[in-house]
């Protein structure tokens, strides 16, 4: 028998728990047929994040490669609303899949603008808010860095729309539980984490920084020992349905979970690790994926 | 676009830092265009993250790739340690390459640069009788490939900055002056040939200058620190003149509906809408070499 792998997170129910993380698939307008059935394969499809303005994003290099893991500042480059609903959204709407567009802000005026817009559109099943951008210069990564902005931003989105509404937290606090709970608060349903970890790299020879922006945020396998505790953090203080982003390149330990990095390496990466938690799930001999999500025990 | 297993069949250095390395892919590769590139994931471990682009050198008959590598980082050293039948997986052929017309081809390569251009050499000589190449690299021993680009080619302008091997000095300066001679014998206006470039961004920048104020068409293959290879993450853009403006016929459909409304000027990707550009659709590049 196949196990079953649907998982449900708050108000979303998704066939798997594996969903592309938001800026590694763009939004979805000229896939190729084979990544467009790829895409319908996994749980969750969150958009790049958009803007109410388009925005150039950084300078290159935008990208460079450390020990188990990438630096990137791509800086939200996006159409802007206004292209997106009409350029990208018939397309993104085809999905078979959890449509979660990603929503940024460098105010709390400009995420309502956009929720607002948007709420009005079909083909959306649920609006994810990037608050912890590390890499544009006003905005991003300061509003979860406050429970009072993370809290009024997600407040006056939350009476605007009443699909499930996803907080992305980052990691560049001193407690993440606590900006969770205020999110939650305001009226998130989910909260995703972790957004990529600031960072630098350098090139000593040259002695200048990789990076255009000379600073961006690190994803891969080398955050996610971070991204679990702080995932654990979370759901220990706040019992909050929370959907962990970081490091993950292999079926084990998938609960549910958003792909990022691994789709920049392989395209199909993330359809795959949706057919290898079948596989895994019927070798343990589980028969559904619920049975075994929030049952991490202490040690005795 | 899913990747594909690719079997080394040889990797043997070339010169001291530059290794020739034949891939068997798992489909044969039959309709690569010069200029495409390859995107390689060295290994399945978490070492060597993000793949690694390189531009098809040649493709043999039984649909083999080939491909050339200087020995610059991390990856390519590792690439340097992998033998005959270890397993890579690939992602490609990626990009649009070149484009071939029937105006008589100047190619200037600028060291490893010559890696991008051998395959369209190799097409080129098919329907041109008369080709220019001007490869340049610091000193005699980074001038990749000759044999084989004499093989192809009997026009042949060396440039090295020791002074090596050919004249003294950059392979643009050379350009410069050869330009200036009319000894390009089929050619009468300068609107008869075409510069194919491919090479480090100060030398496809030189490049694009000297296209701009000569009024020469030029076909330019940019670098940049690539993530996905496929146009998704965006992390390897480039300046290009907002498509409207843009008048180039190049990569019009690459572009069209991205144009980001009325700015004058807009990133395209190096891996999907290029990596080669019409130096006419380029804005100045800023050279964020990492090797100078």
């Amino acid at each position: 028998m196949k196990p079953d792998t649907k998982v449900k997170v708050g108000p979303l129910t998704l066939k798997n728990p594996v969903i592309v993380a938001s800026g590694t698939f763009g939004y979805g307008a000229e896939f190729s047929r084979e990544i467009f059935a790829n895409i319908n394969k996994v749980g969750g499809f969150i958009t790049k994040t958009i803007t109410l303005k388009p925005r150039r994003g950084n300078p290159p290099p935008r990208i460079v490669e450390t020990p188990c893991g990438i630096i990137n500042s791509i800086g939200l480059e996006n159409p802007g609303l206004e292209r997106f609903c009409a350029d990208y959204l018939p397309y993104f709407s085809r999905f078979k899949t959890a449509r979660i567009v990603s929503v940024g802000g460098e105010e709390p005026g400009e995420f309502n603008e956009i929720i607002k817009t948007l709420a009005r559109r079909k083909g959306i099943d649920g609006f994810e808010l990037n608050i912890s951008c590390p890499n544009i210069k006003k905005g991003g990564v300061s509003i979860a860095q406050s429970p009072d902005v993370t809290r009024q931003i997600v407040s006056r989105v939350r009476r605007l729309t009443g699909l499930p509404l996803i907080a992305k937290l980052s990691p560049k606090v001193t407690d993440i539980s606590v900006i969770a709970r205020a999110a939650i608060d305001g009226g998130a349903d989910i909260i995703s984490l972790i957004n990529t970890v600031s960072a630098m790299a350098v090139d000593w020879e040259r002695r200048r920084p990789c990076l255009g922006n000379i600073t961006g945020g690190l994803s891969g396998p080398a955050i996610k020992p971070i991204a679990l505790k702080m995932v654990r953090d979370v759901v220990t203080e706040t019992r909050a349905p929370v959907i962990g982003i970081g490091g993950i390149m292999t079926a084990e330990g998938a609960s549910a979970v958003q792909v990022g990095t691994f789709n920049l390496i392989d395209p199909a990466g993330a359809a795959g690790l949706a057919d290898g938690l079948t596989k895994l799930l019927k070798k343990r001999n589980i028969k559904s994926l619920r049975d075994i999500i929030g049952t991490l025990e202490n040690p005795v | 676009m899913k990747p594909i297993d690719a079997r080394i069949i040889r990797n043997k250095p070339i010169a001291p830092d530059c290794y020739r390395m034949q891939l068997k892919p798992s489909k044969p590769f039959k309709t690569a265009i010069p200029g495409q590139f390859v995107h390689i994931r060295l290994t399945k471990g978490y070492k060597l993250l993000l793949r690694r682009p390189f531009s098809i050198y040649n493709i043999t008959d039984s649909g083999n790739i080939e491909i050339v590598y200087q020995v610059l980082g991390k990856g390519t050293e590792f690439m340097t340690s992998l033998k005959p039948g270890n397993k890579v997986d690939i992602l490609g052929p990626l990009g649009n390459g070149f484009r071939i017309n029937n105006q008589t081809p100047v190619l200037v390569a600028g060291g490893v640069g010559v890696a991008g251009l051998h395959l369209l050499l190799k097409r080129l000589a098919k329907r041109h009788k008369d080709i220019y190449l001007l490869p340049g690299a610091r000193s005699k021993d980074k001038l990749y490939c000759l044999p084989d680009l004499k093989k192809l080619c009997q026009h042949i302008t060396i440039a090295t900055e020791d002074g090596s091997m050919g004249s003294k000095g950059l392979i643009t300066t050379a350009l410069s002056k050869f330009l200036s001679k009319s000894e390009i014998r089929p050619v009468r206006a300068k609107s008869e040939m075409v510069i194919y470039a491919c090479g480090p961004k100060g030398m496809t920048e030189a490049v694009r200058q000297i296209a701009i104020t000569q009024k020469i068409p030029t076909q330019l293959s940019l670098e940049e620190r690539m993530g996905c290879g496929i146009g998704f993450c965006r992390a390897c853009v480039c300046k290009v003149k907002n498509y409207a403006d843009a008048k180039a016929p190049a990569c019009a459909n690459a572009l069209a509906g991205r144009s980001a409304g009325k700015q004058d000027w807009q990133w395209a990707t190096v891996c999907e809408d290029g990596p080669v550009f019409e130096a006419s659709q380029l804005e100045p590049q800023m050279n964020t070499d990492r090797h100078g």
